[in-house]
């Protein structure tokens, strides 16, 4: 699963750590997701996008679909 | 290091010196003339209500109760993504002492087969050492399993 979460951290001027805070995980967590090496459960995906101000499929998408953002 | 990483670290430090004191009851009971049971029945005691206030520390360890989360309370984790490494972990950590436990009967079995050995290997001390190797093998097994998908 791909996604533009620490595109939206940087708009946003939060460091992992902040975000990881805001989100309940740690920063080795939020790490994780934005270099796709973990997709997130339903619940903390929802999270980072209340978070983050965005919608959750619009963080997120899966792999096979083709868009310019990602 | 994670938190949850330092936590199982302790808690493998802390079950293997358990384990370290059985056998050194073990030898004891077989190396000297007098009986040094009491001494280490308390010892061990000690270390062990220790142990559980420690890892008691950082909330529950019951393994048998299920948390919120879907995941054994006594699998100590800051998150999700921890949590199922712990759950992983512990999965690899299960088959690799079923294969040690497998193994090291397997070769005892072997040598009393092939009467490679006298006397029979199937008393309370190879009880005793297999039981403190299975706690040593398990904890480590999993603390390096969990530690090579932390990352």
């Amino acid at each position: 699963m791909k996604n533009i979460i620490k595109q939206k951290r940087k708009e946003l001027k939060l460091s992992q750590d902040e975000l990881s805070k805001l989100a309940g995980v740690t920063r080795q967590t939020v790490n994780a997701i934005e270099n796709d090496k973990y997709d997130p459960s339903l619940s903390l995906a929802f999270q980072l996008a209340a978070i983050l101000h965005i919608r959750v499929d619009e963080l997120f998408r899966f792999g096979d679909e083709r868009d310019d953002q990602y | 290091m994670t938190n949850t990483k330092k936590y199982f670290f302790k808690r493998a430090i802390l079950v293997t010196l358990l384990a370290v004191f059985f056998l050194l009851w073990l030898l004891s009971k077989v190396t000297l003339k007098q009986d040094l049971s009491p001494i280490f029945f308390i010892l061990i005691t000690v270390l062990f209500i220790y142990q559980q206030k420690r890892l008691d520390k950082g909330g529950s360890t019951n393994i048998f109760k299920i948390a919120r989360d879907g995941f054994p309370q006594g699998l100590k984790h800051d998150d999700e993504r921890e949590a199922k490494n712990a759950l992983t972990a512990s999965f690899f950590s299960q088959r690799f002492t079923a294969g040690f436990i497998v193994l090291a009967i397997g070769i005892s079995l072997i040598l009393t087969s092939y009467k490679l050995i006298d006397e029979s290997i199937f008393n309370i001390n190879a009880f005793g050492i297999l039981g403190t190797a299975i706690l040593i093998v398990q904890e480590w097994s999993f603390y390096y399993e969990y530690s090579r998908l932390d990352k």
